[in-house]
Formats: structure tokens, sequence, C-alpha cells
């Protein structure tokens, strides 16, 4: 993956319970082989308490003899004398201060502390600092920043089995969530003049006539003021500088010309695809100034609520929506195939 | 106190305050309590503020050397709790020690660094004691920031890692001979988990369920999961390796204590060690700040505050904004009254303030932004400047004012006092007979009053200091252009300078000013007429 350019990687569930510690693990266990250091940090806590496949009391990573990771102070004084005790940060939680340490023989630790996406950008920078290939980022389901393309440069999203109560609706609500996930970076030079300039400001800003305009409005939720600042002209695209939403979306739909939207990256992107699609058939289009790199989707066909689905179907039928993204079931294949999904063989 | 909230507030001390940020939780310690230098104090003071050129002269001689300070500063943590469990007989943990040694590491690096480039500079311990220390926590060379339980603190650790590792071998051994076992006569792979997840419609789903060798964990409607019995073999090894640990937990837990043991002596060093630190980081704060103000050091005089080229700072930053620039202060006061007369919006105010601040950042340790400055050190200063003080309690400009004057007076240390105005808050017939006996009264007493006024009266009959502001010059070539920006022109009509009074007749600008501002000529030729001029 570092021979890609991927530097630091989001394990992210796309609901609670999902299954990511499972998949973290499997993927702790499949780079062990590779025999390279490799960084570990979770963000948040997010009240997991028993773990999704194995039903039992949520199991800490188990990382690699060489690994580095980021945790609370009292955490590492618990794990005995084999961590090497390497930097302080300057992220204080309510566990303590986090600090960043080697494993000396390999083992168990909790990974806890780092609770705001500002804290994982230094933890990410300092890992690779000490000579880390990869850093990997344990994402709480809640906690969406994780997989911000300016926090991580590629995300694994976990489908659990309890995103919905049949298989087909978690094959619909993934489909949602991957295909908003991987809508274009725009590549127009001056769309992306006009979202680094709508960051800069906190405004619309508008292209028109080959030149970006700055607006006098900072949200669509601010309808008249919006309304008075588009009205009466031809906008090519417009990049805003929040979120993005239905009700958003509805507004350039009323407009007499559907512009190209243009948002930050994708966690700011609230629009359901029904919506998404009307826009496109009236001739808009969205698309992000950074893009998530989603280079794969791990399932899990055990929910903690008791349900089961097929793992075959669905993995494949996951497969199906996600295309090319490769999909791997990681409790049933083998490291090996893990690693052929990640490695996109 | 040696200056009250409304002084500060007055003077825009808290704005200024926010940036003299220290690095080190030492230092935001030190700045928490950070007092000003009192009289008696002053060689203390003057070694504080030489100590401060020389780091600025460090700073300009060697950019690289103050960028690695910095680094080594902001990653310098605090291990005073540390420090208080070795006190208390308790035994620090891995995080605990580890803190010691990165404030070591660090605390080694600055002193090192700061010996070199400032052989005086003021600290209780040598590089060398730092290095003793840090070399206790570090028994392996090179030294390094790290902290681990190295074998090198106690050879009974070495062989008990040993021992574990070895344990660990015979275990996975067990296992891997378990798993072989299993696969060798089934076409499946174990998981991360250690399971097998076995579809069960596989055909030997059915016989892994009747093998011995496995059991069945958990069933889906899909899968079974299936891990390996444990062998008497591996219960065995698993065993071995459990003991192995509880001995290594042990010994680690002897070499904690040890290095309590060890350290305590040394609570003495890292007690004076956590000051230095904490002094450095100050003065190093202290000198960043008077860096983007360009100041200098102010030296001490017994009777007389000489500023030249005085400057505050923010003030100076706000015009700047607005394309203008601020007309340096150049003021001595001298023990009795200094009086700052000349025409509205004159810079009189800015210029009590300039004072205020300069004195004050002087006393409390600071390089003054000033070009030049001599002050001698004093117990209090008060500053009673605007309109709004006191407000909250209820009081009138006039009664406010005439409170801090009182609360003033009723000291009998020596103090600078700053007023803006006196008596300006009542009617001009008794506000300017008060004004007047008010500075007869102060001219008389052991401190330093720095006054502006408009009242000749002050000027009458009482030895005092007078400046006053150069005022207006070439006004008449704006006074027919009605779409003027009247502020603009206001300020390039205005000398701001102060200049030495010596009884030449007041100008009076007051209605030119009005004019300025588009006040209707009538009024002002009305006006004109009332003084007994005809304008």
């Amino acid at each position: 993956m570092s021979s890609e350019g991927i530097r630091s990687l989001a394990v992210a569930g796309l609901s609670k319970n999902a299954g990511k510690t499972t998949v973290l693990n499997h993927l702790a266990a499949s780079l062990n082989e590779e025999g390279k250091p490799y960084g570990f940090v979770s963000i948040g806590v997010d009240g997991e308490e028993r773990d999704v496949w194995t039903l039992k009391e949520k199991p800490p990573i188990v990382v690699p003899k060489g690994s580095l990771v980021a945790t609370a102070a009292p955490l590492l004084d618990g794990m005995g004398g084999g961590w090497e005790l390497l930097e302080s940060t300057s992220l204080v939680s309510p566990l303590g201060p986090v600090i960043l340490a080697r494993s000396l023989q390999g083992g168990k630790m909790k990974l806890a502390g780092v609770t705001r996406a500002e804290g994982i950008r230094e933890v990410v920078l300092r890992f690779l600092q000490q000579g880390a290939r990869l850093v990997l980022v344990d994402g709480a389901y809640d906690r969406k920043a994780a997989t911000s393309p300016w926090i991580t440069d590629a995300a694994i999203c976990v489908v659990g089995a309890n995103l919905a109560r049949t298989l087909d609706g978690v094959v619909e609500k993934t489909e949602e969530v991957i295909r908003r996930l991987t809508l274009p970076e725009t590549v127009n030079p001056l769309e992306r003049l006009a979202a680094e300039t709508a960051l800069a400001n906190n405004r619309l800003v508008g292209v028109r006539d080959g030149a970006v305009e700055i607006l006098p409005c900072s949200s669509l939720l601010l309808t008249e003021q919006a309304q008075e600042a588009l009205a009466g002209r031809v906008w090519e695209a417009v990049a805003l500088p929040g979120s993005l939403t239905d009700r958003g979306m509805h507004f350039f739909m009323k407009q007499n010309h559907a512009p190209a939207v243009i948002l930050r990256d994708p966690t700011r992107c609230f629009v359901s695809m029904r919506v998404i699609r009307r826009f496109y058939r009236m001739g808009g289009t969205l698309s992000y100034w950074k893009g998530v790199r989603l280079i794969a989707v791990a399932i899990n066909p055990v929910s903690p609520e008791g349900y089961v689905f097929d793992p075959k179907e669905m993995k494949e039928r996951i497969a199906d929506v996600c295309h090319p993204i490769p999909v791997f079931d990681a409790v049933r294949d083998g490291i090996r195939a893990i690693r052929s999904s990640l490695s996109g063989g | 106190m040696w200056m009250d909230n409304l002084t500060r507030q007055a003077i825009r001390w808290e704005a200024l305050w926010l940036r003299f940020q220290p690095r080190t939780p030492m230092g935001q310690r030190a700045k928490r309590s950070l007092s000003p230098f009192m009289p008696g104090e002053e060689t203390e003071w003057q070694a504080c503020l030489v100590e401060q050129e020389h780091l600025l002269e460090a700073f300009r001689r060697d950019p690289e050397w103050m960028s690695r300070m910095e680094i080594h500063l902001s990653k310098t943590p605090d291990p005073t709790q540390t420090v208080r469990m070795l006190e208390s007989g308790e035994i620090p943990k891995a995080s605990d020690w580890f803190r010691i040694k990165s404030f070591l590491w660090h605390g080694w690096h600055l002193c090192s660094m700061v010996r070199n480039e400032i052989p005086g500079f003021r600290l209780k311990r040598e590089a060398s004691e730092w290095k003793r220390v840090l070399s206790l926590l570090n028994p392996d060379p090179p030294l390094s920031p790290n902290f681990f339980l190295s074998s090198a603190y106690d050879s009974r650790l070495k062989e008990r890692r040993e021992q574990v590792e070895k344990e660990n071998r015979w275990v996975r051994k067990a296992e891997e001979q378990a798993v072989l076992d299993v696969e060798r006569d089934f076409p499946i792979q174990q998981n991360g988990d250690g399971e097998w997840v076995v579809d069960r419609r596989s055909p030997h789903f059915l016989d892994m369920k009747n093998d011995s060798r496995v059991q069945l964990v958990r069933e889906t409607p899909f899968d079974g999961v299936f891990c390996p019995v444990e062998t008497e073999v591996l219960k065995a090894a698993r065993m071995r390796r459990e003991e192995a640990n509880t001995d290594l937990e042990a010994v680690e837990h002897d070499v904690f204590q040890q290095l309590a043991e060890t350290f305590r002596p040394y609570i003495p060093f890292l007690r004076d060690a956590i000051l230095d630190l904490a002094t450095l980081d100050v003065q190093w704060a202290r000198v960043k700040m008077a860096e983007s103000y360009n100041g200098t050091r102010p030296k001490w005089e017994a009777e007389s505050y000489r500023i030249q080229g005085g400057i505050h700072p923010l003030v100076a930053e706000s015009l700047k904004e607005k394309e203008r620039t601020f007309t340096p202060v150049d003021i001595n006061i001298h023990r009795g009254v200094t009086v700052i007369i000349g025409p509205n919006m004159g810079g009189k105010t800015v210029v009590l303030t300039t004072v205020g601040l300069v004195v004050a950042l002087g006393q409390f340790g600071f390089l003054v932004p000033a070009r030049s400055c001599s002050m001698p050190l004093v117990s209090w200063m008060t500053a009673a400047i605007g309109d709004a003080q006191n407000i909250r309690e209820g009081l009138s400009t006039f009664g406010a004012e005439v409170r801090r004057i009182v609360e003033a007076i009723k000291r009998d240390s020596t103090g600078l006092l700053l007023l803006d105005e006196p008596g300006r808050g009542t009617n001009p017939v008794e506000g300017a007979a008060l004004s007047a006996a008010m500075t007869n009264d102060l001219a008389k007493r052991p401190f330093w009053t720095l006054q502006v006024t408009h009242f000749r009266e002050v000027l009458q009959g009482t030895e005092v200091t007078v400046y006053r502001v150069a005022g207006l010059e070439g006004i008449d070539r704006f006074q027919d252009r009605e779409d003027e920006d009247w502020e603009k022109a206001l300020e390039q009509a205005m000398d701001y300078r102060l200049l030495p009074w010596s009884g030449e007749s007041i100008p009076q600008d007051a209605l030119v000013i009005a004019r300025l501002l588009g006040l209707p000529s009538s009024i002002l030729q009305d006006a004109w007429k009332r003084i007994g001029n005809g304008g």
C-alpha cells in the first residue's frame, strides 16, 4: 500500500457494532506477515463493549512486535514491561495523556484517548516520523471524520449485518453510502479553485464566464440570502464551504439551471441517492474537492441482535453494488485472501 | 496589587499578556504567579533583563539554535506529579518514568544549549548534573528520550523474558501442531481469531462436529465455528507460560521499586530542575514577545521616567491595518506632576496608555516597546482613563474618577498615577478649580503623576512639567473639500509629537476640528464670537 502512496488507512463501520475491531485485528495479522512496522490508533469511544462476531467482551487490538500504538498512558501502564514509550503527544483525554509506544514483544493493547480528528492528524504525522510504513485508524462509526481524506489517505468500510434487518436493506443502504462516498473528485481547475476559495472564506463561491466569484452567503440554510446571492445569473458551478443535505439540493433544483456542485469532501455530503439521481437528470453534477480513496469493503454477516445472513450471498451482493471496489469477509476469508483484496488482485 | 483591573483594561494589558506564552506546563504555571519587580529589587530586575538581551542576541545570531530550543521547550513535559509520588513513597509506573525521562532529556539539551550560548544564564543546575540523572534511566547507551524496562536494570529481567519467550514458543508449537493435525484431515484454514468457520452445507461439517480434536463453539444457520480442543501438552505449556509471566511481572515490579529508591535522593535536583526550566521558559516567552515589538532594556533611574520612541504595540497594529502610523512617544516624567495639553483628537490619551504599558512591561521584567527607556521601580501604578470605568458600580464619570484619585493619594508608597482629564465630568468652573487644586496637591506628593488636561488653570501657580501636542498644521487646505475623509485629513494634519511647553499661548483647535468634522459654519461663527474671536 505504501507503494501506492497510502500512508494512513481508516477502518470505519457503516453502523454501530459493524465489526471494525475484528477487521482491524485481521488486518494487523495480515500485515504482520509482511514484517513491517505499522501504527495503530483509534478515534473516539463508541460504547461497543462486545465484539460483534465472537460476542465476547470487545477485544483489544492485537499488534505485531515492532508496531507503534497511540493510547492513553494508564492503558500502557497496565500492560507490563513489553512496551517502549517513545513520545508524548499534545493530546490529553479523561483517561490520561496520549503516548506513542512501540511493542517490544507483540501483544494486546487497548487503544483510547484520541477523540478528535485533529488528534488523529497529529498522531498519524508522529507515527510517520517514527518510521511507520502505514497507520491504521480504527474509526468509531459515529466518527465519520476518520474517513475524511484530510485525515487519512484511504479507507476500508465495514458493512455489518446490523445495518438493516434484511439483506436487501443492508445492500440498499450500503449502495447508497458507497456511491455517495465515491462520487468523483472534480478535476476542473476552476471548480477546484472555487472549492478552495469557499473553504478559505466560509462563503458560497460561484463559477461563471471563466471566473470564480465569492457570494455574500455562507450556507444554503440561509435560504433568502442564498436565493439573493444566486438569483438572476446562470452559474456553471457552485462550491459550498459546509455540508449539503436534500434540502440544499432541492434549492439548486429550483434554480433555472442545475450547476455543478462541489463539496469539500464526502464527509460533508448528506444528500440521498434518490435526490442526487434527480439532480443529475436535470443536468447538474455533484463532486468533491478531495474524494475518499475507498480501497476495500469488509463484510460481517453476523448481527449482535441474533440474526445472520448467508455469508456468500452477502459478499456477492455487496460486491455487486460496490464494484470495482474489492469486498472481503474478514472472518471467513484467509489472510492471503484479505491481502489479495487490498492489493487489488 | 501592583495595578488593578481598571488600570489593566485602560492600558490593554490583558490583550498583550495573552501573547506572553511560555511553552511548558512549568512555564505556564510560573506565568500565572508572575509578579512585578518591586523597589529594592533593582539588581535582580536588571539581571533578568540583561539575560533577555543575551537571549535576543542569540536568537538573532543563530536562528537554527532558536528553533531547536523551541522544539525542546514545546516537548518538555511536567514531571511534578511523579516527583510528588516519589516524595510520598509511591512507586511510579512506566508512563511516570517516561515523563521524568522526557523531562530530563529535553532539559539536558536546553541546559546545554543555553550554557553554550549564554554562559552566565541563571540556572541552579548544570548540564552535567542533568546528564548524570538522565543516565539513571538510560542504562544502555546511547542516551535517548525513550523509556523501557531494559534488561540492564536487573539481570533477572533478561532471564525471565527469555523464559517467557521460550514458553511462548512451546505454546505456539503445541497450538500449531494441533491446527496442523486438524487441517491435514480437513480442507479448511484458520482465521485470524484462531477459529475455523465451516459452512454447514459442506461435507466435512458433520465430521468435524464428531472430531474430538475440535469443538463447536458457535453455530449460525449458515456456519459452525470450531476451535481446537486444548490438548494436555498445550494445557501444560500454557500453564508454564502463565507462571513465567507472573515471575516476569514480579521482577518488573522490583525494578520499578528499585528505580524509585535510586531516584529519591535526586528529588532536590528534580525540584531545582523544574524551577530552572520554568525560569528559562518564562524568559524565553518574554523575549519572544519583546521580539515582536523590537523591545529594549529599560534601565534603572531613581527620579524620572525617560521614554524615547515609546509605542503601544496594539495601537500601532490597529493603525497599521488602517495604513496609518503610530507617532512614537518621547517624554520625561519627573517626580511630581507632568501635564500634557493639546487639541482634541491629538493622541493625548494614547500617550497615557503607552506610558502605562511601557512602565508595566518594564516592572514585570520585560524588554519594553521603546527606542530607549529608563525608569524607577515603584510599588503601584493606577490609571484613571476613560469614561466607562466603574459604571457597573453606578458611579458617574466624575464620581469614579474622584474615587480612584482618592484611593491613589491615600497611599504612602511610591507609584505612578495616570490621569485622563480629571474634572472633565462635572461643570467647567468647578472641574477646572478641582483639577488645579488636585494638581497642586499631587505635585507635593512623593510619587509620579502624568496628567492630560484641557484646563489652563492647572498650569497656573503650580510646579509642573508641561508638554503640548504639536497640533494641527496646514489644516486650511482641507476646509473646502466636502467629500474628504475627515478622519484621514485630520490625521494627516495632526502632528502627534509631544513638545515641551514653555508658556506660549495654547492653540484653540477645538473649533477648527469641529469645522473639519462638518459642523455648520453658522454655529462655528457663533462660537468664535462667544469666545471673543472673529475667526
